[in-house]
């Protein structure tokens, strides 16, 4: 039988693989904004697009416990308050 | 897919700024409301918050070799509404800057207004049209996922030409870029566009049959609608 919160957790986790795979440049699957935005505006001579002010990814390790936390922590919140939308409907008295 | 770092810059980033925190004023206030109007539902602010900043940041393989992202903020301003949804979007967008250098500061205000403004309001005004003409719930989110998330990105184009146009390099015209940057969008995004269309309207069909008092409640499906999926 279809299981909406077992089919949302399964998603969850598929879909933060992705972003915790993800290697910077090593990567074959660039995103759109890299691919597209910032090749277009470095060719149309902004040198420093796609420089970050806050570069996290230099941090090494720390940057991996950045993206388990952002997995982490929405995950968390959405579980937490989950009933709130998916729960089964109040007990009528 | 937002705009990054160093795409908008001098007056232009000023400008979106200060666009961005003028909408800001306007989500602030619409949190305040629904805090008052509904003080046992302050939990699904937080909810939307966690939902627009996580599905925003997930990079989803499409056929092309690219990857690109949800919207999530048609399926949070059907829910909460186009204000609300616009607050929790700056603040994640500010946030999605600072810790991962997805997007940008120069350009919050830009993405602010792609993703939070036309997103937010082009979904949940595509809901409540298709609402008004009698679409069961899941269709009427579907029509709402999919309108907001291709909104997203024609806006976000157009932000995107219009900065490089102007740019010190330019190479096409502002009707050139915005060919070129369609034309790479658009088979990356369609597909997730469809995908965010059955997502909104099977997870507002599944909140119906589960809790149909808190989508009444919210004025997002109330009165006679309650009835009907």
């Amino acid at each position: 039988m279809f299981n909406l919160r077992k089919t949302v957790l399964l998603a969850w986790v598929a879909l933060a693989a992705p972003v915790l795979a993800q290697t910077g440049d090593k990567t074959p699957m660039k995103g759109m904004d890299e691919a597209v935005n910032i090749n277009l505006a470095q060719q149309a001579g902004h040198e420093n697009a796609g420089k970050p002010l806050l570069d996290t990814e230099s941090l090494g390790d720390l940057w991996n416990l950045l993206l388990l936390l952002g997995g982490a922590v929405p995950g968390f919140i959405v579980g937490r308050y989950w009933d709130h939308l998916f729960g089964k409907r109040d007990k009528q008295p | 897919m937002h705009i990054a770092e160093g795409i908008i810059t001098g007056v232009a980033a000023f400008a979106y700024a200060g666009a961005g925190a003028a909408l800001m004023a306007v989500g602030a206030r619409g949190i305040r409301r629904f805090q008052e109007e509904h003080p046992e539902r302050k939990p699904l602010i937080g909810m939307g918050a966690a939902v627009i900043f996580f599905l925003t940041l997930i990079p989803i393989p499409a056929f092309t070799g690219t990857t690109s992202h949800p919207c999530a903020t048609p399926l949070i301003a059907i829910l909460l509404g186009p204000r609300v949804a616009l607050a929790l979007t700056g603040v994640s967008l500010l946030l999605q800057a600072a810790l991962f250098a997805h997007g940008g500061f120069s350009s919050w205000g830009a993405n602010l207004l792609a993703l939070g403004l036309v997103g937010g309001m082009s979904g949940w005004g595509a809901f409540q049209f298709a609402r008004k003409l009698g679409a069961p719930i899941g269709w009427a989110g579907a029509l709402g996922g999919v309108v907001g998330d291709i909104l997203v990105y024609v806006a976000a184009g157009l932000i995107l030409a219009l900065a490089l146009s102007h740019a010190p390099g330019a190479q096409y015209s502002f009707a050139g870029y915005l060919s070129v940057i369609y034309v790479a969008y658009g088979p990356t995004q369609l597909p997730l566009a469809l995908g965010e269309a059955a997502i909104t309207g099977l997870v507002l069909r599944h909140v119906l049959r589960q809790r149909p008092e808190v989508l009444s409640d919210l004025r997002v499906w109330g009165g006679r609608d309650v009835q009907s999926t």
